[in-house]
């Protein structure tokens, strides 16, 4: 940090010789308003992701952590910096078709039926859909039965399963998450965490969570970003020390709670800079 | 809409049913009365000679039936067609729009003689001609908006599934933009009747409605007018409401 020359990306690769999932370096996004005015959503982000791993984006409203995920979906391109997934570009990943997505919006196609809407992916990649696969993911997330039911007839937490049944429908590299439960109860909410996090600790594939929920977080994540409030610039990278498989008992105890004060308190104090040192 | 109990149904239908037998009434009372003078025939009296001459309307009917089902679907078809590629190549879309504009606002009235004029054996195409002209406006307006209808959330999920031009419209625009296609079916019926009608002022061959309106008019023969234009307007209307059930159904599948 003291250091003259900038430092190496912080997070070394497990493996030898290859890239990491995510590599950020630099990344800003200014958005223009009007001609005179913009607004810079994220300022100078460095990050870098392992293979595996599950990373979580917190902080306050407004602070940019959409934009970060849309950045690496390739919605949005970067003001300055650069994006890397695997060491390519977003755009190769997406055309590749080796990204999934789930938003807040489930944005599933009312047209079509749940078993439809999750096979999307394939068709859109021109292939015929794997059924055993599909069949298996409507498994996955208990919606045996539903198969036919159109989304307008379910209810808000069946879509959101189907949603994210239909971003791992290709078994992606990368699983990109923005507030997927944002707009459940908190009893759905808290059991959609639960099935989460089965279905993560059976595939295990890189993931990148935005939420506003700092339980959720800390439920899920290997890692945990905190976001300044806009330009968001990272302040904190917590690391979650529980094991996996976790279990509902975790978020009942006391060092995840311990956890969760810390890491809201961060996010709720403002820039910890001179002027404000005693806040 | 859709789900509305099968009681408030009825009583809908009952309701509507009730007013046609009212409009219907009265019509029949004021013509027998000679309240509205005595070029308002009863109801019967039309009715009779819709029965008398059935075989002149039926030929009538069918040859305006035809052409104006083959201009109201050749009319949806440019719309439909002119507005896809409106969308595929943006920089057509414009100038699509212009063309598009200018035909549907030169004055029928001279555009019908001069058909018939310029044109060898346009009088046979004249009526399916104006049915098209009537119907293709409308489709390529509404069914153009309809292709931009889906939502930022949905192009986002299908850009990020990395598809191109083809699968955003075969996966997404186009069944977005089908109760817009509905939508211009159902105001086009209407329109093509019109059309069709109006073509046929200037002559048709075997004589269809229109030409019948016209030649009954001149011969001041009260009752067949009436008869022709009540059948023309009853047509219209059939097609219309057939439609608009298609285009509940659809709004119900397709809708948000």
């Amino acid at each position: 940090m003291t250091g003259v020359l900038p430092d190496p990306p912080p997070i070394p690769d497990p493996r030898p010789g290859a890239h990491p999932a995510i590599s950020m370096a630099g990344v800003s996004k200014r958005f223009s308003l009007s001609r005179r005015q913009s607004i810079t959503a994220v300022e100078d982000i460095d990050l870098a992701v392992a293979h595996g791993e599950f990373v979580a984006v917190i902080g306050p409203s407004g602070c940019g952590k959409s934009t970060i995920l849309r950045m690496l979906a390739g919605l949005e391109t970067p003001t300055s910096g650069t994006v890397e997934l695997n060491g390519a570009s977003p755009a190769e990943l997406v055309a590749a078709h080796r990204l999934g997505v789930a938003f807040q919006e489930h944005a599933l196609l009312p047209w079509l039926s749940a078993w439809d809407n999750i096979a999307l992916p394939f068709r859109v990649m021109g292939a015929k859909p794997d059924a055993e696969r599909i069949t298996s993911l409507i498994r996955l997330v208990g919606l045996s039965g539903f198969e036919r039911a159109r989304p307008k007839q379910l209810s808000g937490g069946m879509r959101q399963r189907i949603a994210i049944a239909r971003a791992l429908a290709l078994e992606p590299d990368l699983l990109l998450l923005d507030e997927p439960f944002g707009a459940l109860d908190a009893v759905t909410r808290r059991r959609m965490n639960l099935e989460l996090q089965d279905i993560w600790a059976e595939q295990s594939i890189t993931s990148v969570l935005v939420t506003h929920s700092v339980d959720e977080a800390i439920f899920l994540a290997d890692r945990i970003i905190v976001l300044t409030e806009r330009p968001g610039r990272i302040k904190i990278i917590e690391d979650v020390p529980f094991g996996r498989p976790r279990r509902r008992e975790l978020m009942s105890a006391a060092d995840f709670h311990s956890l969760a004060d810390e890491l809201t308190l961060a996010i709720d104090s403002g820039e910890p800079s001179p002027s404000e040192a005693g806040a | 809409m859709g789900d509305r109990p099968a009681s408030e149904r009825w009583t809908a239908a009952a309701g509507g049913l009730a007013g046609i037998v009212m409009v219907g009434a009265a019509w029949e009372i004021s013509g027998r009365l000679g309240l509205l003078g005595n070029r308002w025939p009863p109801l019967s009296d039309i009715a009779a000679a819709l029965v008398e001459r059935r075989d002149v309307f039926f030929r009538a009917s069918t040859a305006t039936m035809t052409d104006a089902l083959a201009g109201w679907l050749a009319g949806l078809v440019i719309g439909f067609g002119l507005a896809l590629i409106g969308h595929l190549v943006p920089i057509l879309h414009r100038p699509i729009g212009r063309f598009a504009t200018i035909v549907n606002s030169v004055p029928w009235v001279a555009l019908g003689p001069l058909l018939v004029v310029a044109v060898a054996g346009a009088q046979r195409l004249t009526p399916l001609l104006f049915a098209t002209l009537a119907v293709f406006f409308a489709g390529f307006v509404s069914i153009s908006s309809g292709l931009r209808a889906s939502s930022a959330a949905h192009n986002d999920v299908l850009t990020a599934m990395g598809a191109g031009k083809w699968a955003r419209l075969r996966r997404l625009e186009l069944p977005a933009a089908v109760p817009s296609i509905v939508y211009a079916a159902k105001l086009g019926a209407p329109a093509a009747m019109f059309g069709v009608i109006f073509g046929e002022w200037f002559g048709s061959d075997p004589p269809a409605l229109g030409l019948l309106i016209v030649t009954t008019l001149r011969q001041l023969q009260t009752e067949l007018l009436w008869a022709s234009a009540t059948l023309t307007a009853l047509f219209a209307v059939v097609a219309f409401a057939l439609l608009a059930g298609l285009e509940r159904a659809t709004a119900a599948r397709y809708g948000p």
